[in-house]
């Protein structure tokens, strides 16, 4: 169903908003919960507050793209959850992702001003200098946490490929962010 | 610090722009397994050769009656037993934590037993039969096994399958809750017509699916919307098996027993010239 049929549900107050948007995306923000959680129980949890949150939030939004909008609500949540469970979760996808990329990350310091957002939007710029296919490449990887494994599958190439061309992208932003004024 | 550095690459990715996600979402590749899907449905062609006729009624009443009725040519009565047929509900885990969330929808009502209530279409409703309808048309031509497996089927006047999920939906309304099955039937010719019914709020949602009818008229996607529903189990000794009987705003003394639909139903099909052998369930509209 068109994204926008489901969010003339969600005007309308249909329950079954829910039911279309769980049917179309739950697969996909299962993913997104789960790289970063790696625990069943949690993924759902998330998942129902997901809902709930696309529930209270259309109306009175409109969001589009719907999928990045729900995308976002779930890792947001996740990443919460994430840091509020006690008992650290190493090794899992959404560790291993994000220390693949910290080494072409400059470090936050006290003195830095550097926010969040401002680093998102060089991140952003230099996504525009790439392919469409490195973009995806980067994003399945270091947004959604997907392992190398699936990305492969996803765009038809061998593992090493994916692996191989990661790391020349995790080069190439290095050397953005230093031309940027990031020292990393 | 480290931890820090990676909510920090963490919080920085969440702020990236949608489009990048949205780009990164399109390139999932649909599920493959067409083989397995291909063979399946040539089982389920095989089968809908072999399988027998169901009928359908749908009646206005209250000086705007229309009869669109398939009969059946066929000597297949109905069984002895004829308690439900089955649903698919489509509650969700996540639908049913929002039970409690707030409702705008309006609310007809579902009076008493023998009460009735008036039936507007409004655009919350056109909403949710359209959705109702791309649901139907997201099947494919052919339904493949996956498919039946959520609906219940019925030919012949019995049920060929599917018996738990009408349970689950009739159970589900009457406690009150939202559910969705699809019913499929059989023309005379073979032809499924999937009959989809959605309960929320008190009120019924159908949409009958007649695009794979291929004697069938122009109208592929038949709506109504109703809010009375009655169900009546017991079989007919001429043949008539009444399951369903949902009234919208219907006179009920006239429908007060199963005896009346039924002779109400036969006169609509004796003035139509079709014979009906066996009806599946009948709905009544105003």
């Amino acid at each position: 169903m068109e994204d926008t049929k489901i969010i003339e549900l969600f005007f309308a107050r249909s329950e079954m908003a829910i039911n279309v948007l769980a049917s179309k995306y739950e697969k996909l923000l299962y993913r997104v919960a789960f790289n970063i959680l790696n625990n069943r129980e949690d993924t759902m949890e998330c998942l129902n507050d997901t809902y709930l949150g696309v529930w209270n939030a259309i109306p009175p939004h409109r969001p589009n793209p719907l999928s990045a909008f729900v995308c976002k609500i779930t890792r947001n949540l996740s990443l919460k959850k994430y840091r509020s469970n006690t008992a650290a979760k190493r090794n899992n996808a959404f560790d291993v992702s994000l220390e693949e990329l910290e080494p072409c990350i400059p470090t936050p310091s006290a003195e830095s001003e550097w926010d969040a957002k401002e680093l998102a939007r060089v991140i952003g710029q230099f996504l525009e200098s790439l392919s469409a296919e490195n973009r995806v490449l980067f994003m399945r990887r270091y947004w959604f946490s997907d392992s190398i494994e699936d990305i492969a599958n996803l765009l038809h190439m061998r593992g090493n490929t994916v692996a191989v061309r990661l790391n020349r992208i995790r080069e190439q932003l290095k050397k953005y962010l230093e031309k940027e004024g990031f020292c990393v | 610090m480290m931890e820090r550095k990676k909510d920090w690459i963490a919080d920085a990715l969440s702020e990236l722009d949608d489009k990048y996600i949205d780009e990164a979402v399109e390139y999932v590749k649909p599920k493959k397994s067409f083989k397995y899907i291909k063979q399946i449905s040539v089982l389920a062609a095989c089968l809908l050769l072999f399988v027998g006729v169901g009928v359908a009624v749908r009646m206005g009443v209250g000086g705007n009656k229309t009869a669109s009725m398939e009969a059946s040519p066929g000597v297949a009565k109905p069984k002895e037993e004829t308690s439900a047929a089955a649903a698919a509900p489509m509650e969700t885990e996540a639908a049913a934590e929002l039970e409690a969330a707030p409702e705008a929808t309006e609310d007809a009502g579902l009076e008493e037993e023998q009460g009735m209530s008036q039936v507007t279409t409004t655009e919350n409703s056109s909403v949710i039969l359209d959705t109702m309808e791309s649901q139907l048309k997201a099947y494919p031509n052919e339904l493949d096994e996956e498919v039946l497996y959520d609906m219940y089927v019925c030919a012949h006047g019995s049920v060929v399958s599917g018996q738990k999920v009408w349970d689950v939906f009739y159970e589900s309304v009457n406690a009150g809750e939202n559910a969705q099955v699809e019913i499929m039937e059989y023309t005379v010719e073979g032809d499924p017509i999937i009959t989809s019914i959605h309960y929320e709020n008190d009120r019924f949602y159908i949409v009958v699916d007649s695009s794979r009818d291929t004697f069938g008229g122009n109208e592929k996607y038949t709506s109504y919307v109703y809010d009375y529903w009655k169900v009546i189990d017991e079989p007919q000794e001429d043949g008539f098996v009444l399951r369903t009987v949902h009234f919208a705003n219907a006179p009920l003394d006239v429908f007060d027993s199963e005896e009346d639909i039924v002779g109400y139903v036969r006169e609509q099909s004796e003035n139509s010239g079709m014979e009906i052998r066996t009806i599946l369930y009948v709905f009544i509209e105003n």
